[in-house]
């Protein structure tokens, strides 16, 4: 087993973080707590569902929302403690966000094989990659 | 494994049948079989579904208790973090925003997976692709609509529920090892369909024989 699930699940608690944070910092009512109850459900919840392998390119979703919680405290005008947890989530986020891709030689070709025939394995056409593993 | 590929670009011009196919005749086929070409293990084995299955149950029976507390049948709604927020959420104008409550449909969504992800054998990701897909569809937006309402309980209520988030989990929980039989299915009718078979044929699970077998029934 590959230990590629582990960034998007570490990707997946910065969202849950977030979740918490107003409670947590004590910033509930201001617009950073808004933004922290929008964004980090969909960031754990990308996180989550990019941890199975299978689903592993929707972690780039995560990029757009790494962004946003850089550039949001400076927009919106965060508490400090709020904009400093956004900055450090959005860092992580930045960091884990590319990390495990998924091997497509264990699912028959993957995703892709589905609009590139060169890619789908079985049948008449090219083999794919060959399987170190196996 | 490898005795299947038939090697050389394009392909086209090459049409032999090849040892582990999923087109040979019945008799011909063995238990490895099962396994989709270019894959290690096969998507619609029992020990893959079964857990799906497994949180589908489980994920049905809290959204029928959630359900059973919004229509009043029971008094009060266990919440052990959030205070009064399973109550807010639950009794929320969002919850009956649709003639049926958000978790009466939760548990009939969630019974849907269950059913979607119990009919067919083990190989039903080439015999029978369209209930794998119809199974793909339940998994998918449940999951998503999960995401929206945990979005929504704290901005427009301000509070959290924990069987909620909880059956948000497991609804996520279930998209991975539901999405790899979706893909191993499609593959299948995209396979049929380069061999010259219909893919609509295929996808009702009625060529997955005959398309491959060589110049056989490629209409």
């Amino acid at each position: 087993m590959t230990k590629g699930w582990i960034p998007q699940a570490a990707a997946s608690l910065a969202g849950v973080w977030l979740m918490a944070a107003p409670a947590v910092l004590g910033h509930s009512g201001t617009a950073a707590a808004d933004s922290d109850r929008l964004v980090g459900p969909l960031i754990a919840a990308v996180g989550f569902v990019a941890a199975s392998e299978i689903t592993r390119s929707l972690r780039w979703l995560n990029l757009p929302a790494a962004v946003w919680l850089i550039v949001a405290p400076w927009v919106l005008g965060f508490p400090l403690a709020a904009a400093v947890s956004n900055l450090m989530a959005g860092a992580a986020l930045l960091a884990l966000t590319p990390l495990g891709p998924p091997d497509p030689t264990r699912f028959g070709g993957g995703w892709s094989s589905l609009w590139d025939e060169q890619r789908l394995a079985g049948g008449y056409g090219v083999p794919p990659p060959i399987d170190e593993d196996r | 494994m490898e005795a299947g590929w038939v090697a050389g670009a394009g392909g086209d011009s090459v049409r032999v049948p090849i040892a582990k196919d999923p087109a040979l005749p019945v008799h011909q086929l063995t238990h490895d079989d099962d396994v989709p070409p270019g894959w290690r293990v096969n998507p619609a084995a029992w020990p893959q579904r079964l857990p799906i299955i497994g949180l589908a149950v489980i994920g049905a029976g809290i959204a029928t208790y959630l359900a059973l507390y919004q229509y009043g049948v029971v008094s009060t709604v266990w919440e052990p973090f959030f205070g009064e927020g399973s109550r807010r959420v639950l009794t929320s104008d969002l919850s009956f925003v649709l003639p049926v409550s958000d978790a009466a449909l939760g548990a009939v969504s969630y019974l849907a997976d269950a059913v979607t992800g119990a009919i067919g054998g083990t190989r039903r990701w080439r015999t029978m692709p369209w209930i794998v897909v119809v199974f793909g569809i339940a998994v998918g937006p449940l999951g998503a609509i999960s995401i929206l309402l945990v979005i929504a309980q704290p901005l427009l209520y301000d509070s959290f529920c924990t069987l909620c988030l909880a059956s948000a989990v497991i609804s996520l929980a279930m998209i991975g090892p539901a999405m790899d039989e979706v893909l191993a299915a499609l593959q299948h009718v995209r396979r049929v369909q380069r061999a010259g078979g219909s893919a609509w044929d295929a996808f009702w699970g009625r060529e997955s024989i005959e398309a491959f077998g060589a110049g056989r029934g490629s209409s």
